[in-house]
């Protein structure tokens, strides 16, 4: 606790740094039997390199867009796909089909949070955003 | 703690502000359905601050929080003069005006190889401030959970004030207040540009905390919330707001199991306590009886 408020002291007053790690994120969902289920897969590519961000911690939440911080649902964790580095699969129990962000958490190997917002509906997903 | 738990908490800090916002106007007798739109215009200023032009994140969050002060003025300034229900209505419509102008505000620059800025309707991408300076989520909700708590000291002390009192009478009634020599319509414009600051900073914190920030976030369901909040919580204390939001946003969380039903507790929840307790749970009498009872 000490040294938190030194470093944020800091990170207040000082300038950006850029040249982070940064994540890409394509996302695909389709509709399973159970209504409002989701099957999505996630594919990560390190922006700088496009090369596939493999071994990678991931979380996945979702947010509606029309009600920010309230209306959201539990993140949970993907798992990497066998045979194809860089591909997470998660399984998404919405509450209402329509918009929403998924909040593409990554924390391992360096951390970062990408947005995407995609259309869910009762037979197809579109990406919007 | 628990990812999950820290962000719910970052969440609550971060609305607290727009409820607080909200609260303030309240205080002057004034409803606002509109400060989504000072969130909104906090978040991309703070957003525009650090992604575009590389300021510091506390000096972008400071021209988020002015630049929403200048906006809520902007709209005090023409409508406070009017009685009724004016202002709520124009607070609606500068709202959703102000959400179509973002959507038509393009300014971006090449970062890294990367167009970042606002974009439309596509919304603004690549506020990674935190992410770039390595601040964890943990730290983000101290950053967070401190200038709430600054605020709130802020509130107490104010409200103890003779300013504070004066707040109250001019919102009790204005032509009362009037006659006893209170500058009404300056009282309200100072505590609309406060309401607007508070909205803003809380705008730029969401902005960095969730990296991407469109339009539709400042839909007219968060400045119901925002209404809301202080509406349950109370009016009697800068408290209200505060428990309104917690209240709301914990039992959203905690009945997660009743899937999208859950979103009708909180209508029954506003519902439910406006008529059993108007000014909400903290309300001026149950302080009056706290407080004396702490004399005894």
């Amino acid at each position: 606790m000490r040294w938190m408020l030194p470093a944020l002291l800091a990170a207040l007053i000082s300038g950006t740094t850029h040249a982070a790690d940064r994540a890409e994120a394509e996302v695909t969902c389709l509709p399973t039997r159970d209504k409002l289920v989701y099957d999505c897969l996630v594919r990560l590519t390190n922006l700088q390199s496009k090369a596939a961000v493999a071994g990678a911690e991931v979380m996945v939440s979702a947010d509606m867009p029309s009600m920010p911080m309230a209306h959201n649902v539990r993140p949970v964790s993907a798992a990497p796909i066998r045979g194809e580095p860089g591909v997470y699969g998660f399984r998404l129990h919405l509450e209402m089909q329509g918009e929403w962000a998924l909040k593409i958490g990554v924390n391992k190997p360096f951390r970062d949070l990408v947005v995407r917002v995609l259309e869910f509906g009762p037979t197809l997903v579109q990406p919007k955003r | 703690m628990e990812p999950h738990l820290v962000g719910v908490l970052t969440n609550i800090g971060m609305i607290a502000f727009v409820a607080l916002s909200a609260y303030l106007l309240l205080l002057v007798g004034e409803i606002s359905f509109g400060q989504q739109a000072f969130f909104g215009i906090g978040a991309y200023a703070a957003g525009i601050g650090t992604a575009v032009l590389d300021l510091p994140l506390g000096l972008a969050l400071a021209i988020g929080a002015i630049a929403a002060a200048i906006g809520q003025l902007a709209l005090a300034l023409p409508t406070f003069r009017l009685r009724g229900l004016y202002f709520a209505m124009a607070s609606l419509a500068f709202a959703e005006m102000m959400r179509i102008v973002l959507e038509l505000t393009q300014f971006q620059v090449e970062r890294d190889g990367e167009l970042v800025g606002p974009n439309g309707a596509e919304g603004f991408r690549g506020i990674r401030y935190i992410f770039e300076r390595g601040i964890e989520p943990a730290e983000f909700l101290l950053l967070v959970a401190a200038l709430l708590a600054a605020t709130l000291a802020l509130l107490a002390v104010l409200e103890r004030s003779r300013f504070g009192r004066r707040l109250r009478m001019v919102g009790e009634d204005e032509l009362l207040a009037a006659l006893s020599g209170i500058d009404v319509f300056r009282t309200k414009l100072a505590m609309a540009a406060a309401a607007g600051a508070l909205a803003g900073l809380g705008g730029g914190l969401y902005a960095h905390a969730s990296t991407y920030i469109e339009p539709r976030l400042f839909d007219v369901m968060l400045g119901v919330h925002s209404l809301a909040y202080g509406l349950i919580g109370g009016l009697g204390t800068a408290l209200g707001p505060l428990l309104g939001v917690g209240l709301d946003i914990g039992l959203l969380e905690s009945t997660q199991m009743f899937a999208g039903y859950r979103m009708i507790v909180f209508g029954g929840l506003v519902a439910v306590l406006l008529i059993w307790r108007p000014r909400g749970l903290l309300d001026e009498r149950l302080l009056h009886r706290l407080a004396r009872i702490g004399r005894r």
